[in-house]
């Protein structure tokens, strides 16, 4: 967990850090503000902490604060009434399939565990927003989900792991393939969707193509190296947790290629895959809020501080803010390429290695 | 047999999806407005306005049908425009199989598909606007589920392999290990100090540079421990 949390922190910290004071390094060489920046009045200046505070006091263009829009639900009470509806009627034929042993049980199973995965999520969404500010509906709905196969493992006399293990196969075939195989398909166009939002934002990226490629190097790098450096250091695993440790190693890399960089490496990929998730999950509930603490209110460093500390659930997390939410995708898909290239130099490897095993 | 089957039931998944995606967008369309086509007060042309989290330029100004006359609906335009995400993954996935290239599928669909909307509009003026204008709705359709399609990842967390039990990592003395986090803790905060004291005396590059020597202090003490 401390992985995951001071992971989070420190990658989402320093790539938010370095491309504000990147950007406010540019802005004051050409003395023209970025577009979509917002320059406060003159009465607004930073105050720098600490010893600083009180010879320098500097005007330093801030953008404004996003904008919090009004609170809208994205989903309707009357879809969460239909898919309701639709996964008690394909849970009853479920279970009913199963203890008849019948010849599709597994693909109706599928569709139960797909509708009824749906359902909770709409359900958690439309939670009180009080709520899904600390749980984020995406852990909510998994609860929901455990706990359906839970009932499911009763119902059918079966058990609850045994349950999960038809939940996600790795296969399309109709025989064996579960609702998480048919979920994590469409994962595919989501992702490539995220260039329809990049695009939508060209002018800007091109204005700071600079600035995330200097993001790009500090998230992986830093992620990397930083992150070696402390699972070393709270020994994780224990004296033989050589293959722990290098498996956390890619936490702030996209789950696709976080698993090329842990087969490099010589992890665990399923290891890897709960750490990026967590990763994930800690940046979707508390990522926005954490860089608002810092003070982090330039939508290019938001952006690219959540892509490439908080990954693909990050970047969803990131879709209110219409102006950080390309950059968000963008730092999320450099990172990744950036984190494989870096491990893939063999020299790097050794050293990464080296620094998270020890000699 | 066994790959009609395959093949009708793939089917059958993809007409529930649609259904699933056309329901959810006309209750959502009639009650968020941001959805809706919204009219521009041009009497020349309707406009329609891309989803809130994309885009705040009205789309037809580089429209999908030239003067922005489209036949079809938001609703349409959205499953329209995620099926050829959906295609669009498929295709480039097969691709990259068959060129044995083990690159992610995903992300090389997304990086293609952003740079074939740049060289376009750069080669054609206008393509790549119209491309993304079709694709806009899917995409926005597909943001909004985006959170659903982790939840695979996130269930199947029971059946990973344990990371080590919590006496594994305490039997590195637990001392040490607040010492570890504290020394963590305070080199974030020693880092953001030098951030913003670098905004008002030094360049980028001496942060950068500064920021890398920290980490490498990190990496050094820690393994001195």
């Amino acid at each position: 967990l401390s992985v995951v949390v001071l992971g989070f922190y420190f990658s989402c910290s320093t790539v938010a850090f370095t491309v504000q004071l990147l950007r406010q390094g540019i802005s004051k060489n050409k003395l023209v503000p970025t577009n979509n920046v917002v320059i406060p009045d003159a009465s607004s200046s930073t105050k720098v902490s600490g010893k600083s505070k009180k010879s320098i006091q500097v005007q330093v263009p801030q953008p404004a604060p996003p904008s919090s829009p009004p609170v809208v639900k994205q989903f309707l009470e009357s879809t969460l009434h239909s898919l309701a509806i639709a996964s008690l009627t394909s849970g009853i034929i479920s279970i009913i399939a199963t203890r008849k042993k019948f010849q599709f049980a597994t693909s109706l199973q599928a569709v139960f565990h797909f509708v009824s995965t749906v359902t909770a999520y709409v359900w958690a969404s439309l939670l009180p927003s009080s709520f899904t500010k600390f749980v984020h509906p995406l852990v909510t709905s998994t609860t929901l989900t455990w706990l359906l196969m839970q009932l499911t493992a009763l119902a059918t006399d079966n058990t609850f792991k045994a349950v999960l293990a038809t939940y996600k196969a790795g296969s399309l075939h109709w025989s064996n393939c579960g609702a998480g195989d048919h979920l994590l398909n469409l994962l595919g166009p989501s992702v490539i969707a995220f260039a329809v939002a990049m695009y939508s934002r060209k002018k800007l990226l091109q204005e700071n193509l600079f600035v995330v490629l200097i993001a790009m190097l500090v998230s992986a790098g830093g992620g990397l190296f930083g992150t070696a450096a402390f699972v070393r250091a709270i020994q994780l695993g224990g004296k033989n947790g050589a293959l722990v440790r290098l498996s956390v190693l890619s936490r702030n890399v996209t789950t696709a290629l976080a698993i090329a960089v842990t087969s490099i490496l010589g992890g665990n990929i399923s290891i890897a895959s709960s750490v990026v998730v967590l990763t994930g999950i800690f940046a979707a509930t508390f990522g926005r809020s954490i860089l608002t603490s810092m003070g982090i209110h330039d939508p290019v460093a938001r952006g690219l501080g959540i892509g490439g500390a908080g990954q693909g659930l990050g970047v969803a997390s990131m879709s209110p803010e219409s102006d950080a939410f390309p950059f968000a995708a963008m730092s999320m898909v450099l990172t990744a390429v950036c984190a494989t290239i870096l491990v893939s130099i063999p020299a790097v490897k050794d050293v990464l290695v080296q620094l998270a095993v020890g000699p | 047999m066994g790959q009609s089957l395959h093949n009708h039931s793939l089917s059958v998944y993809r007409l529930f999806l649609a259904f699933l995606f056309f329901a959810d967008i006309t209750m959502y369309a009639q009650a968020n407005p941001a959805w809706k086509p919204q009219q521009i007060t041009n009497p020349k042309r309707k406009a329609v306005m891309a989803p809130s989290s994309f885009s705040n330029v009205p789309i037809n100004q580089i429209s999908l049908s030239r003067g922005g006359e489209s036949g079809m609906s938001v609703q349409d335009k959205a499953i329209v425009g995620a099926g050829a995400l959906f295609i669009m993954d498929t295709v480039v996935r097969k691709a990259f199989r068959a060129n044995k290239i083990s690159f992610p599928a995903q992300l090389g669909g997304c990086i293609l598909l952003f740079v074939t909307m740049v060289l376009s509009e750069a080669i054609f003026p206008g393509m790549g606007d119209c491309i993304f204008h079709a694709l806009t709705p899917g995409a926005a359709l597909l943001t909004k589920w985006l959170p659903v399609f982790f939840v695979p990842g996130l269930a199947m967390l029971p059946l990973a392999p344990s990371i080590g039990t919590t006496r594994d990592v305490s039997s590195f003395h637990s001392t040490f290990l607040s010492i570890t986090i504290l020394e963590d803790l305070t080199l974030t905060i020693f880092l953001h100090t030098l951030a913003y004291l670098s905004i008002v005396s030094c360049s980028a590059w001496f942060l950068f540079f500064l920021q890398y020597s920290c980490i490498y202090g990190a990496i050094t003490t820690s393994g001195n421990i």
